[in-house]
């Protein structure tokens, strides 16, 4: 076959993937130290997601016939395979022409995990010690394959990542029956050993040879099965607090197959997927915890407004807050204010009080935060006590008209102006 | 009143602030000033590399590192009123001191403060949007069309990416280039108009990449206005991609 036919098919089979960092890692390269730029994003393809690595199969033979998936047995598709110098090669011509940033490199199982782990060890194998590549490596880990292996790819890697897919075991057994829970968490937690592990004799020798300097990641698919998003979320807190996950990304349910055990959705529910990378930006870098966000009583995020504005509506005690005096963790819970938005404020009070209408000058989103701040005493928003009036007022475009859909509902992965 | 004229450089562009820092009713040219203006006469100041150094020195002794970094930032900016903002900005250092960068809601600073980023913020976006093609001998060769100045902020990331290759990045708004050769990199200011032709495998290398690019999409999810926000319609033309095989 035909080297431009195997892309397509290929990138075909791994473009569901969600993951696209290409942070976190610095490692020694060819030519002396690699730069790795922070989340270096070098295209976004027509849906808008960021393109900053090959994101490629090794192939799309799988062994497995998971219900959810489009490379599964029993689909009636093209297969190809790529062979681990083919990999090197297309990667190393595409990292000098600053087209990537590096490779993404997963798989369908083809015989066993062993050998399909082997295989994609091979590939990444060829390319740091045969091309000396300083490049990046986001290596997928094959579920139920031998430790041994593993610890090979965090090796080779700058981060590894075992998807979970599916969020609870039912919905795994259910659709994926021949892959089995343990079978993905064992990986997981092999990988958290071994991570910790290479950090630790980093710390004591500057020699000792990086071990996944990244991290490691998982992705779960939603709305392919009935978890709600607050089981969901407490999924993802207790792998970023158990596991020390570098990230959880979240892929709406594309229906690319039909099978009866999969539910008929015709759209893939991409404004959830956006709201839970708002709630999970929330975890990561704003204090929330998911307690906070969702309970038994409300177990979805809500669709119509960000998980931080639910929150404060249904918090208006705590507000307003006072810009000038509160502290740096209140300021990152008033809806409209960012991460560089509160710094921003902290920074500029030393020299001098506030005005309301400083705020936006310094990156505040007014439209939302006026309901929920004071600065000397002056608030410009409604009743604070009314947050069904504030509700209404936020849903108003700014000419009293309903607001038009945001253009970051169908979002790729980083909300603007959020680190990666 | 007078109006401050420099030649252009990083250090004329200093030595003019130098000069009208002290004098409250001076301005900057922002515009070269016509000719037959007898009334704000047009002073044209040299270009004094001590002067401007000493100039530099005093801002960061009353002010702190952060506002000549950001003087230094803003200078690469393709803002029109660039010359006037960095007076006031220096006007403000000498006048605040050491909480100069802290009044972020002072319009001045938080311009300066912001024009910095905007050209921070490109040049970062570069860093990702260069694409190299590879010529018939070997070179590995750039064109870019950046708003601002930032070739002299991404080299250093290229030399250090690319170390072992023969390379030229080439701002062909500003005929600005950086080439890297045989391991030394040289900054010229005006390139010779023809590019040898590409090599053999180059065309092919292309188009394996746009049909990589292609299939990434998910055709459920398309979305061309956020794809336009990260890669606007001004940067296409020279990004592979968004060519044709």
């Amino acid at each position: 076959m035909d080297l431009r036919r195997k892309i397509e098919i290929l990138t075909a089979g791994a473009k569901y993937d969600a993951s696209c960092a290409s942070s976190g890692s610095t490692r020694p390269g060819a030519g002396g130290r690699a730069e790795r730029v922070p989340g270096c994003c070098h295209s976004w393809s027509a849906d808008g997601r960021c393109v900053s690595l090959l994101k490629i199969l090794l192939t799309n033979l799988c062994v497995y016939d998971c219900a959810y998936c489009v490379n599964r047995r029993s689909s009636d598709c093209p297969r190809a395979l790529l062979t681990p110098d083919e990999v090197a090669g297309l990667t190393m011509d595409f990292y000098r022409r600053n087209y990537i940033e590096g490779l993404f490199l997963s798989s369908g199982v083809a015989r066993s995990p062993d050998y399909t782990m082997e295989l994609l060890i091979a590939a990444v194998r060829r390319l740091r010690v045969g091309h000396k590549f300083p490049g990046y490596i986001h290596l997928k880990v094959i579920p139920g394959c031998d430790r041994r292996l593993v610890d090979l790819a965090a090796l080779y890697a700058d981060r590894v990542s075992v998807n979970i897919e599916l969020p609870s075991a039912a919905s795994l057994e259910r659709l994926a029956p021949e892959k089995s829970r343990d079978g993905v968490l064992k990986p997981m937690a092999r990988l958290a050993e071994t991570i910790a592990a290479g950090k630790e004799e980093r710390r004591r020798s500057r020699n000792a040879p990086p071990c996944a300097p990244g991290g490691q990641s998982t992705q779960l698919i939603v709305g392919a099965s009935p978890e709600t998003d607050l089981q969901i979320m407490k999924l993802s807190q207790s792998l970023y607090d158990k596991l020390g996950l570098k990230r959880v990304y979240y892929s709406a349910f594309v229906p690319a197959t039909t099978d009866s055990r999969l539910p008929a959705v015709k759209e893939p529910p991409l404004r959830r997927e956006h709201r839970l990378y708002q709630a999970d930006w929330l975890l990561r870098f704003y204090g929330f915890s998911t307690d906070e966000l969702l309970d038994e009583k409300c177990p979805c995020l809500d669709l119509t407004f960000d998980p931080k504005t639910v929150w404060a509506l249904r918090n208006l005690d705590r507000f307003p807050v006072e810009v000038n005096k509160a502290p740096y963790e209140e300021l990152l819970r008033v809806p409209g204010f960012g991460v560089l938005t509160a710094k921003r404020i902290v920074r500029a009070r030393r020299t001098g009080a506030l005005r309301l209408e400083d705020l936006s000058r310094l990156g505040a989103v007014m439209k939302r935060a006026v309901y929920f701040v004071t600065a000397g005493g002056a608030y410009g928003g409604l009743r604070r006590d009314n947050p069904e009036a504030i509700r209404a007022k936020l849903l108003e475009g700014p000419s009293g008209r309903p607001a038009q859909p945001e253009l970051f509902g169908a979002a790729a992965e980083t909300p603007a102006g959020t680190p990666a | 009143m007078s109006a401050y004229v420099h030649d252009g450089t990083f250090t004329g562009l200093v030595c003019a602030l130098a000069a009208a820092v002290s004098d409250p009713a001076a301005e900057m040219a922002d515009e070269t000033p016509a000719q037959d203006d007898l009334f704000a006469p047009a002073s044209e100041v040299g270009s004094d590399g001590r002067k401007a150094a000493d100039f530099l020195e005093r801002l960061t002794a009353v002010s702190g590192p952060e506002t000549v970094d950001n003087i230094k930032l803003c200078f690469l900016s393709k803002e029109k009123d660039r010359d006037s903002l960095l007076l006031a900005y220096a006007r403000r250092a000498f006048a605040a001191g050491k909480g100069l960068n802290d009044r972020l809601a002072d319009p001045v600073v938080n311009r300066a403060h912001k024009t910095a980023l905007a050209v921070l913020r490109e040049a970062h976006r570069f860093k990702g949007l260069v694409r190299f093609r590879e010529l018939e001998d070997g070179t590995l060769y750039s064109e870019i069309e950046p708003d601002h100045n930032i070739l002299p902020l991404i080299t250093n990331h290229f030399r250090r990416r690319m170390a072992g290759f023969n390379w030229i990045l080439h701002d062909k708004k500003r005929g600005l280039a950086a080439m890297h050769a045989g391991g030394r990199l040289r900054l010229v200011s005006a390139l010779e108009a023809s590019v040898p032709p590409p090599s053999e495998k180059e065309k092919r290398t292309a188009s394996l990449w746009r049909a990589f690019f292609d299939s990434v999409a998910i055709k459920e999810r398309l979305n061309p206005a956020l794809q336009r926000q990260f890669v606007p319609l001004k940067y296409r033309k020279n990004i592979t991609e968004f060519g044709e095989d």
